[in-house]
């Protein structure tokens, strides 16, 4: 695979596992909000996981996205 | 029961532009964006107790993405990040504790006051102090050369005191962690106060450590990760995090710091200098503003109700400024650095 088809490849990927996410919180928005708002047992974790997860796939995605636009660090 | 509020399109069209400007600055020079999400949120109508909460469950992420893209560059000095945010941590709880004391003795409206001196106080002294250097860099033409420690920082390395040295390598400095503690905890004390610690560590690691700004931008995202992840498992525990309103601003902000931490690689340091400096002293006048709202409020004097909107008014318009100049700097001077790097490749390709 040439490497701008890689490129697409991730970001499609990376892409699709962040809107999942983000599809999943808000179809489920009670449940998830009366969920995650718990205090008792390992409920106050599941923010901090959540936040974690987030940002692993849409932190992919942003990156491949600016890539993918040719917006990139200087190399000196 | 703490009540969440509904969301609608205006309210996520908000969360993800202002979370995308935060993104942005924070990538840029370390920190920002809290100090206009947090009343941004509040400004919706959530509670202050839930928007500190949800800002910071957004902020640890976004600071850990920053921090990784920032390290592919060289910039992060992850040994400093974690000594600075290991005294960093006791010092949110002192903070924090100090912001309790001050509420349960001058109420709400001395809690507010309190935390507007700080942010007048802390941004136009430092604020002041990060723009005459900037511009001293500039005038003096020397703003393409590499920094030069200053007399502070020459001092504080010249300290040798013996069980105490630690060395950090990206940042090329070798200090006594009894200047790293102190440095470190205060930055934690202002985080626990106006939410934006690196307004003390950034200027902190530049100019009394003797970091170059590069790295002290970067290594800040690494201390506003470890203070962002405790404090939010801090407030889950007590329910407050509202995990939409948190994961729209990230939305929004992991766009924004991705492409904050490529504009460093295009500017000269000075710049970093200046937008903090641009920053911090536009925030200052903007807080600066509600100080007579809240002196009215303890009685002080009497002030008229349209005086009191007016106020309130002007200084979130402040604050939104703050971020959009900051914007419009890094930007800027992104295009121009960009179109100086495709200019010296061609020369050279001639």
């Amino acid at each position: 695979m040439s490497r701008s088809r890689k490129l697409w490849f991730k970001l499609v990927t990376s892409g699709a596992v962040t809107a999942a996410f983000y599809w999943t919180l808000f179809a489920h928005e009670a449940e998830v909000m009366a969920s995650f708002t718990r205090t008792d047992g390992f409920y106050p974790l599941l923010p901090v996981v959540t936040a974690f997860a987030f940002s692993f796939a849409h932190g992919a995605f942003t990156g491949y996205f600016w890539e993918a636009l040719g917006v990139q660090a200087r190399k000196r | 029961m703490e009540t969440f509020l509904a969301l609608d399109a205006t309210n996520v069209a908000f969360l993800l532009i202002v979370g995308f400007i935060g993104g942005l600055v924070s990538g840029f020079i370390g920190s920002g964006g809290a100090f206009v999400l947090t009343p941004g949120m509040m400004s919706l109508g959530a509670s202050g107790i839930v928007a500190v909460a949800s800002n910071l469950c957004h902020k640890f992420p976004k600071a850990l993405v920053g921090a990784y893209k920032r390290h592919q560059f060289g910039h992060v000095d992850v040994k400093l990040g974690l000594v600075m945010a290991a005294s960093a941590s006791p010092g949110v709880w002192a903070g924090a504790a100090l912001q309790d004391w001050v509420r349960r003795s001058f109420g709400e409206a001395g809690s507010n006051l309190y935390v507007s001196l700080a942010f007048v106080v802390v941004l136009t002294v430092v604020g002041g102090f990060v723009l005459r250097d900037a511009l001293r860099l500039h005038r003096s033409g020397r703003a393409a050369a590499k920094e030069q420690t200053g007399k502070l920082a020459r001092w504080v390395q010249a300290i040798h005191v013996p069980g105490t040295m630690m060395h950090f390598r990206t940042a090329g400095i070798r200090v006594s962690a009894l200047f790293t503690i102190p440095l470190g905890f205060a930055t934690g004390v202002l985080a626990a106060t106006i939410a934006v610690g690196g307004f003390i560590g950034v200027p902190g690691m530049i100019y009394v450590l003797g970091a170059p700004s590069l790295v002290a931008s970067a290594t800040e995202l690494v201390i506003a990760f470890v203070m962002g992840l405790f404090g939010t498992f801090k407030y889950a525990l007590g329910g407050y995090v509202d995990i939409r309103l948190a994961m729209l601003i990230l939305l929004g902000s992991l766009f924004g710091v991705q492409l904050g931490a490529i504009g460093t690689t295009y500017v000269k340091p000075y710049m970093i200098k200046l937008v903090t400096a641009v920053i911090m002293l536009i925030v200052a006048v903007s807080r600066a503003l509600v100080v007579p709202v809240y002196l009215a409020q303890l009685g002080v004097f009497a002030l008229p109700g349209t005086a009191v909107a007016a106020l309130k008014a002007a200084s979130f318009v402040f604050m939104v400024a703050a971020l959009l100049t900051g914007a419009v700097i890094i930007v800027g001077a992104m295009i121009r650095g960009h179109a100086e790097a495709v200019a010296a490749v061609e020369e050279v390709a001639e």
